[in-house]
């Protein structure tokens, strides 16, 4: 699976501009502390959380994760955008909850991975 | 400017790259003998300026995507040199000039750099030496400003990555040192971060002017956290970053004075 049709199984808005889109997702991580995700988290996974200040790129460079779900329809900071194009780290914004945006997530990669 | 106007301005010969290659746009420029500079040079579009001719700073170049390399004081690469950029197609001038005045010229025709406005953006490296197979990278980090919070372990990760250290490694210096990195921000006045590098391990250092830590058995549980409040609603002072250290390094030893500061040293083995 891929970021794209991440975007697509969840209806998420995309806030960032020229980010990788092709990246593939193995698996998603749900945290707002930082550094319970810095220690947890894997490469090529996505993350879901309601933090929206510009550390949570550096997060997410540092661990390569595909990308962030920022949930709840939290308002994302400029810094935090211009950051993450920079990082080429794609962030999605989302009115669903955490809890939900986990389960469809959860159910589509178990589903694509059925397929394979 | 494009590279042909480099070549006529510096009197060039080119020795490997054709009249296509000339037309690259070239937006800024670094001149340095010193292959850790040349590798922590971030600049876009830059033509690097150099008397080193081994085959080493093809790659180094390559690597750090460099536009094109000019041999300053009328040096010449061995032959095996220009193949080697002829497979890396990276263009080869080379001029009679010196370092200095090379660079002087350039700078004179309009071919600026963009230092200030970079710093402040791309966090501030102070120092960076290369003893007998070690690199040393140095970081300073100020107290309090989350804006450029990683900023330094972000741009060690780089030259790490560059150096193509394994990303297990790579990966285990990234947390343990972010993880430094932020204690200096949420709780010390001001800090440096060292990143030796070694053939067989990354040593990471952390030293900060601070508060100190009173009881470090204490502070290394897991949850323990003396972070404020509106530190914490950032999705820091969890608790975890002293744990995060010790978990991700192979070797791990802190030291701290109250009221002093407090020193973490860090060693992933390669």
């Amino acid at each position: 699976m891929t970021l794209n049709d991440l975007q697509k199984e969840l209806s998420l808005k995309l806030v960032t501009r020229g980010t990788n889109l092709e990246r593939p997702v193995e698996g998603g991580y749900a945290s707002d502390l930082l550094s319970w995700v810095m220690g947890h988290a894997s490469e090529n996974q996505v993350w879901i959380t309601i933090q929206s200040h510009p550390n949570i790129v550096a997060v997410a460079a540092l661990l390569g994760l595909s990308g962030i779900i920022v949930a709840e329809g939290v308002d994302i900071e400029e810094n935090t955008i211009k950051k993450a194009e920079e990082e080429n780290i794609p962030i999605f914004s989302s009115d669903k909850p955490v809890y939900e945006i986990c389960g469809i997530l959860y159910n589509a990669l178990s589903r694509s991975r059925g397929k394979c | 400017m494009k590279l042909r106007k480099i070549k006529e301005i510096l009197r060039a010969e080119v020795l490997m790259g054709d009249d296509r290659d000339l037309e690259v746009d070239v937006t800024n420029a670094c001149g340095a003998d010193l292959i850790s500079d040349i590798l922590a040079d971030m600049k876009k579009n830059a033509v690097l300026l150099t008397g080193l001719t081994h085959k080493q700073i093809i790659q180094t170049a390559s690597m750090s995507e460099f536009a094109a390399i000019i041999f300053v004081r009328g040096k010449y690469p061995a032959r095996d040199v220009i193949e080697l950029a002829r497979e890396n197609h990276l263009p080869l001038l080379r001029t009679e000039y010196p370092l200095y005045e090379s660079c002087g010229l350039l700078y004179e025709a309009g071919l600026r750099g963009d230092y200030y406005r970079k710093k402040g953006e791309m966090g501030e490296q102070i120092e960076e030496k290369q003893l007998s197979g070690v690199m040393r990278l140095v970081y300073k980090v100020s107290g309090g400003d989350f804006n450029n919070a990683g900023k330094a372990t972000e741009q060690a990760k780089k030259i790490l990555k560059q150096l193509g250290i394994n990303p297990s490694a790579m990966r285990k210096v990234s947390i343990a040192a972010y993880e430094a990195e932020m204690n200096i921000v949420i709780h010390a006045y001001r800090g440096k971060m060292f990143f030796n590098i070694t053939p067989s391990y990354i040593e990471v250092i952390a030293e900060d002017e601070g508060p100190g830590i009173e009881d470090i058995e204490l502070a290394m549980q897991e949850g323990f956290s003396t972070a404020p409040e509106r530190v914490r609603e950032l999705g820091f002072g969890a608790g975890m970053g002293l744990p995060n250290m010790k978990k991700f390094s192979d070797v791990f030893e802190i030291t701290s004075v109250v009221g002093k500061g407090t020193r973490v040293k860090m060693l992933v083995n390669l």
